[in-house]
């Protein structure tokens, strides 16, 4: 059995069916989904879901209890010089603060056989080249990740694993991340960045893998995720609003009280409202749509997930 | 499949520290600078009495040069755990097999490459110093003593490397170690009850075997031993250090 062709295979991230304990508690749930290459993927829960450790079971760091993770069909660590194709941010905070910058990306390159002139090509992509012999000790937190993301980015990788890019970033800096994930994507680089907050990803990400508790919440395109969760919300302001209310309870609606003497509607469209208060006679002083925000939508959806797994205990649902 | 990038790694990774640096290069003046110190010093004083040891007084140093070596192996491996760097250098190098082999081979590696200069100009100054109470390699515990001073530093070094990789923290492997080494150990050498138990530790044994010109009458065992004794307790710190490494999460 000769030739095992060395083919190349479509760049891609399989999450199967991971699930990692420690000890009695569940960090990360029976978890399967894919990451393709050509978008951006925004990786979403709130702080303890089990992003990170999700991610450093795609490195290899840690080992699942169950399943398994394959980056580009296989394991991390049987891939030969890494950083040639896997690109991986982790905790920036996780360097020698003795180190000077260069030195660093030099420590990273020559374990992967890269040209040390590659080093300084990457300082330079970062806005980093002035800087090159400066310690990471005093490095900010903006400037550390953008010394973790020339890391990541030193052997061209087709893979892209950022634990949370855009943190401690000033908005210039996370302008600057955003237009970077965008162009990387676009290269037909898989790109998964993680995040907590729905916001950084709304505008940045093409597709989401929401999760919580360690149990994948929904999987789908960044579009699909705004019309299916960004509901409408009808404020108005009524001098009638019993009546109103009862009429709209007939409907199947619920008329909340808002501070300073706005009611509210949830889920609900104003040409349907108006079209009841005008059959009721309900004179309306102010009708309007309110969109729920994306971020309000993710919490609400985590939220849930949160109530729903404290009920449903061990038991697995899925 | 090579090693070779590997080893280019943890050597940059080494050289780009400024305390792992100074930690080797204090050992090696420690171990010059107190030998030719006791020698220079007290040469004369010491030849005149009866149990007169030249090597115990041209190697004085390395009580002092050991605690460096045993930092600066310490700084090496325990670094990585340190800040957490040891996630990106696995994550580069996620073999870790060839990682652990590579930070091992390096740091004792420089650590050899210390110690042969080290101890040698350490050997001659004190001959110098000591003139007709020297001793010459015609003597068979010459050499013994010299060559297990040299190999003294990288099996402290891969012992220290081990150690660091069990205990996965700086300050914890620190912290109990090098007061075990500098104080515990030659201070229950003192005590008769203990002494017996006590020339088994990895330091007494070694510091035995190279400051001992002839097999000492308190020590159960022949001073040609000594170095054997010190590289057991290397093998065995250096495969716990790969169990732990090999099993446990990054």
């Amino acid at each position: 059995m000769a030739t095992e062709k060395e083919s190349l295979p479509q760049a891609r991230i399989d999450v199967r069916d991971v699930t990692k304990r420690y000890g009695s508690t569940v960090a990360v749930n029976q978890l399967t989904f894919q990451v393709e290459p050509g978008r951006v993927t925004g990786f979403l829960g709130p702080n303890g879901a089990g992003k990170t450790t999700t991610m450093r079971m795609m490195l290899g760091l840690d080992r699942p209890s169950d399943g398994e993770v394959l980056i580009n069909g296989r394991p991390y660590a049987r891939i030969e010089e890494p950083l040639r194709h896997v690109g991986a941010l982790l905790d920036p905070a996780a360097v020698h603060p003795g180190r000077r910058a260069r030195d660093q990306l030099l420590v990273l390159a020559r374990s992967n056989r890269i040209p040390d002139v590659r080093v300084d090509e990457m300082l330079d992509r970062v806005g980093l080249s002035s800087v090159t012999k400066r310690r990471i000790g005093g490095f900010s937190l903006g400037m550390r990740q953008r010394l973790g993301l020339a890391a990541a980015l030193l052997g061209d990788p087709q893979v892209l694993i950022l634990d949370e890019p855009l943190n401690g970033l000033d908005p210039e800096g996370i302008q600057w991340i955003r237009k970077l994930l965008r162009e990387l994507a676009e290269d037909g680089r898989v790109v998964l960045a993680s995040s907590h907050l729905m916001n950084e990803m709304a505008v940045t990400a093409d597709h989401l893998v929401i999760i919580g508790r360690g149990r994948l919440l929904a999987d789908v395109s960044m579009t699909e995720f705004s019309a299916r969760y960004g509901r409408g919300r009808v404020r108005l302001r009524t001098t009638r609003p019993e009546r109103l209310g009862k009429a709209l309870a007939a409907e199947g609606l619920t008329l909340t009280a808002m501070n300073g003497g706005m009611w509210e509607v949830p889920e609900a469209q104003p040409d349907h409202i108006g079209a009841v208060a005008a059959r009721e006679g309900v004179p309306l002083q102010e009708l309007e749509l309110y969109r729920d925000s994306l971020e309000e939508a993710f919490l609400r959806m985590t939220a849930r997930s949160a109530e729903f797994t404290a009920a449903a205990g061990r038991e697995a649902l899925i | 499949m090579t090693l070779q990038p590997v080893l280019y790694s943890e050597w940059t990774k080494i050289r780009s520290v400024r305390s792992i640096v100074w930690a080797l290069t204090v050992a090696a003046v420690l171990l010059i600078g107190f030998g030719s110190f006791a020698c220079g010093a007290y040469g004369d004083g010491e030849a005149a009495q009866k149990d007169f040891d030249p090597l115990a007084l041209a190697f004085w140093g390395v009580n002092f040069a050991q605690v460096a070596v045993a930092v600066f192996a310490m700084l090496a491996m325990g670094g990585e755990y340190d800040k957490g760097a040891i996630a990106t250098s696995l994550t580069v190098v996620p073999q870790r097999a060839r990682f652990y082999v590579g930070k091992l081979l390096v740091t004792s590696g420089l650590s050899l490459a210390v110690a042969i200069p080290a101890t040698l100009i350490t050997y001659f100054v004190a001959q110098g110093l000591l003139g007709e109470h020297g001793v010459s390699f015609g003597d068979p515990g010459t050499v013994r003593g010299v060559l297990s001073l040299i190999f003294y530093f990288p099996l402290l070094t891969l012992l220290c490397v081990g150690l660091a990789a069990i205990f996965r923290t700086l300050a914890a492997t620190m912290g109990i170690f090098l007061p075990l080494l500098f104080l515990v150990s030659p201070l229950s050498m003192e005590v008769p009850s203990l002494r017996t138990v006590a020339q088994f530790l990895p330091d007494r044994a070694a510091l035995y075997a190279a400051m001992n010109l002839h097999s000492n009458s308190d020590f159960v065992y022949d001073a040609w031993l000594g170095l054997p004794i010190m590289a057991v307790w290397t093998a065995a710190l250096v495969f716990g250090g790969w169990y732990a490494l090999r099993s446990r999460d990054a």
